[in-house]
């Protein structure tokens, strides 16, 4: 009878610690694509970051409302009047390749970003100037014109550390060596790329998966029909697709990320060089309406690039400056000596989501009188007519913003950014937007973000329509999962997987 | 015999450099530029005339083809533009995934179809051929990504016999292979063994007919006999030569259905590519498929010898 009482006892005490001992689960997501390099320095896509972060600590870590966090830098501080940003970094740290990360890493790292041959990141780093090693521990970034758009840039591609032992290591692209808290353990190209956690990282709650699994499914249905039948844990979905997955029982979280959507026009081209056209085309589109019936609530109406709540967003200024007045748009039209409106032609990515957007502002566009031509064409194809070749007067599509937002409005409104195609600006614009880089203190900066964004809205450069919440859905056993992201997907930072 | 296959040898090379020109000026006239795409989100307009200088598109079409094709005949196909990986290595990885599904539904197809045409044609103009005549012109109508979604719907998500999306290798998991290409198998073979069944069908009502088909029924030999031996071998060529049409049909139809089954094959490859502009993929995507009809084109004509000993001469 003891001896019974010992072999039960014996397996409770078993189970119970078997239970305590469930290994973290594998999280496996469906993405869209593959990744364009696992080099942070060679990535062309900001899609690249679901790909990239598990692998690679980065100087900060930004919270969901864009905040810098320490990451690799445990503290930082602005010198030399804004002009440098002096980061004291975490002792200890080793890359997967066991070089030990110091501040010569670091120096190594921003040095090739910014004058690499083929570096995508110059040109985020153009304020930059030198690299100063201090000691092993401390580093100072020196910039030209003010470092207060530097620190949040560090949160992303720019602040993620490379082992420089790997730097010319041939196969750096698939087999990627950093800081971070999982290593690829398999690369199939434009397929499947597998993370296994790395033994030793710092920071457990930054490592709380037994392993991620990233499948590229370019289909939207595909990737919903894999999370519906247990292949996946957890996926993006158009807004469409919503319904079909509740149904599904799946659990739905919008993502906010940086993505704006919106309809750009070039002061250059057709009549839109007159601002009166221009508000009178915003005035003419029913965001609301858009964002309700296209995208299911997804998208939050907004005629602002930055979204609500993160630093830039201009408080001071209406979400909607023009909201939706047939009446007035008409009356705009007739001041400005279009009274029978007129036409132009518009280039749209070939996306559903996008052509039907474009779709409805042509049909609201015409009840004032104004036609617009509308062209699908695939992403590279519209980007390099719009706004590279300046050879299309409108634009229907979306803007990924930066991880500073110093560097979103440069790209808008500033007379080098490329997604400015008319390369139109006020002193307004440029005053203010020197002050945002300049002041390494956030309150300053969002000042100056006031008066920007403020001006930009008066000047009417584009036809907002609203701050897109990407849907997720995943199963049960995704745990902690949060609304916010900083980047346009998510960071895994604090999600588990409990089968 | 071996002057023809010199032949065929020298038509199929001269078909690819040919095919392979039109596809690099092709490209010259579709708008759009990698460049900008490369060098990233945040790019200058100093950085996207940098990336383009380094990609050499600033040079005459001309020149980056014959550079082009100079290395292809070393087997280097270059790089891509945009992961820097091996062209060769990219679409190395994913051929076996293409081959795979090609295989098994011209496999399916095959049997699907000959079994089909043969039934319809010995039962002519009777129920079971009315029946079979009226499914296969179902079949060539029905688009094949809409049966694979279908086939997810119901054997996937309803009835979860199989896998909805992906694929395991043939070498680490046989079963897994087979169950992760059954439906997109399916569904691809639906059209070819459609149009084979059509075909078959009209071939054998034809060979029933002829002089040494009744002499053999008349000499007594079993039906059975007559059919497999003296029919079956005389519908070779028309099922050789349908199914040769159809492995072009299959590659087309692959692409579709390796996006609706998450299959990582050449289809995504290819379509991301054409997107993006990466010439590099797409010429070596193009050559491989080119290459791929051809061999197949060869070995239908180098079947027929077999079928039809008058052709050898």
């Amino acid at each position: 009878m003891n001896l019974m009482r010992s072999i039960l006892a014996a397996a409770l005490v078993a189970s119970v610690s078997v239970a305590a001992a469930q290994p973290a689960g594998v999280l496996r997501l469906g993405y869209s694509t593959g990744p364009s390099s696992l080099d942070p320095a060679r990535a062309t896509s900001g899609g690249d970051r679901v790909y990239l972060l598990p692998v690679y600590d980065r100087i900060v870590r930004l919270t969901n409302a864009g905040e810098p966090q320490p990451m690799l830098a445990t503290k930082w501080e602005f010198t030399k009047n804004g002009n440098g940003l002096l980061l004291t970094l975490r002792r200890g740290v080793k890359f997967q390749d066991g070089t030990p990360f110091d501040a010569q890493a670091v120096k190594a790292n921003i040095d090739r970003y910014r004058t690499m041959e083929g570096s995508t990141q110059r040109a985020v780093l153009s304020a930059v100037s030198e690299v100063n090693v201090l000691d092993a521990g401390r580093v100072e970034i020196v910039c030209k014109e003010g470092c207060g758009g530097l620190l949040r840039t560090l949160g992303d591609n720019p602040g993620m550390m490379v082992s420089p032992k790997a730097f010319s290591n041939p196969d750096l692209a698939t087999k990627p060596v950093g800081a971070g808290p999982y290593t690829v353990s398999e690369y199939r190209p434009g397929a499947r790329v597998v993370y296994t956690p790395v033994a030793g990282y710092y920071d457990k709650s930054n490592q709380k998966l037994g392993g991620l699994e990233v499948t590229a499914l370019p289909d939207d249905a595909t990737r919903l029909n894999a999370l519906r039948s247990g292949q996946l844990d957890m996926t993006f979905l158009r807004p469409y697709q919503v319904e079909e997955a509740k149904a599904a029982g799946l659990k739905l979280v919008g993502n906010r990320g940086s993505i704006w959507y919106y309809v750009g026009m070039n002061m250059k081209r057709s009549k839109f060089g007159d601002v009166r056209v221009r508000q009178a085309l915003n005035y003419a589109v029913d965001k609301k309406g858009i964002t309700e019936s296209l995208l299911k609530g997804y998208c939050t109406p907004s005629d602002q690039p930055l979204r609500e709540g993160t630093l830039g967003y201009a408080k001071q200024t209406p979400k909607i400056v023009y909201p939706y007045d047939p009446a007035k748009a008409k009356k705009l039209l007739a001041e400005a000596g279009l009274p029978n409106g007129f036409e132009f032609d518009a280039q749209v990515w070939n996306i559903p989501l996008f052509v039907q957007i474009g779709e409805v502002v042509q049909a609201q566009l015409a009840e004032v009188g104004v036609k617009m031509k509308l062209q699908a064409a695939p992403v590279p194809q519209v980007m390099g007519s719009y706004f590279g070749k300046q050879a299309t007067d409108a634009f229907v599509g979306g803007n990924l913003g930066s991880l500073d937002p110093s560097a979103t409005v440069a790209n808008l409104y500033l007379p080098t950014g490329f997604f400015n195609p008319s390369k139109h600006s006020t002193p307004t614009i440029q005053d203010a937007y020197a002050k945002t880089v300049k002041s390494p203190e956030d309150a300053e900066r969002q000042k100056a973000f006031e008066t920007l964004i403020k001006s930009a809205m008066d000047e009417t450069y584009h036809i907002g329509l609203c701050d897109v919440l990407t849907p997720v859905a995943y199963n049960n056993a995704v745990q902690h999962v949060t609304a916010d992201a900083p980047t346009w997907t998510w960071d895994f930072y604090g999600i588990e997987v409990k089968r | 015999m071996g002057r023809h296959l010199l032949r065929q040898l020298a038509r199929t090379a001269a078909l690819l450099v040919g095919v392979s020109m039109l596809v690099f000026s092709l490209d010259s006239f579709i708008p759009g530029d990698p460049a900008i795409v490369l060098a990233g989100q945040n790019a200058t307009e100093a950085d996207i005339a940098r990336t383009r200088e380094q990609l050499g598109l600033e040079k005459p079409l001309v020149q980056r083809y014959v550079d082009w094709a100079g290395r292809a005949l070393h087997g280097d196909l270059g790089r891509s533009l945009f992961t820097g990986q091996p062209v060769a290595m990219e679409i190395g990885a994913r051929l076996p995934v293409t081959l795979s599904l090609l295989t098994l539904a011209l496999l399916i197809a095959l049997v699907l179809g000959i079994a089909a045409g043969v039934a319809a044609a010995l039962h002519r103009n009777r129920l079971p051929d009315r029946t079979i005549v009226t499914a296969a012109s179902v079949g060539v109508a029905m688009p094949n990504f809409w049966v694979g979604l279908l086939l997810v719907l119901g054997l996937a998500l309803a009835l979860p016999l199989f896998p909805a999306t992906g694929y395991v290798p043939l070498t680490s998991d046989p079963l897994g292979w087979l169950a992760h290409l059954a439906l997109p198998a399916v569904g691809l073979s639906l059209a070819p063994a459609a149009e084979l069944t059509r075909q078959v069908r009209g071939s054998v009502i034809g060979i029933l007919q002829r002089d040494f088909v009744k002499a053999a029924t008349a000499k007594g030999l079993p039906r059975r006999t007559v059919i497999g031996k003296h029919v079956l071998k005389n519908t070779g060529v028309t099922v050789a030569t349908v199914a040769g049409i159809q492995v072009s049909v299959l590659l087309g139809g692959s692409v579709v259905m390796e996006q609706v089954f998450g299959l990582p094959g050449l289809g995504p490859l290819v379509l991301d590519s054409v997107t993006a502009r990466d010439l590099p993929i797409v010429q070596g995507i193009v050559l491989v498929s080119t290459a791929l009809i051809l061999v197949c084109n060869l070995a239908v004509e180098l079947s027929y010898g077999y079928f039809n000993p008058k052709v050898r001469t």
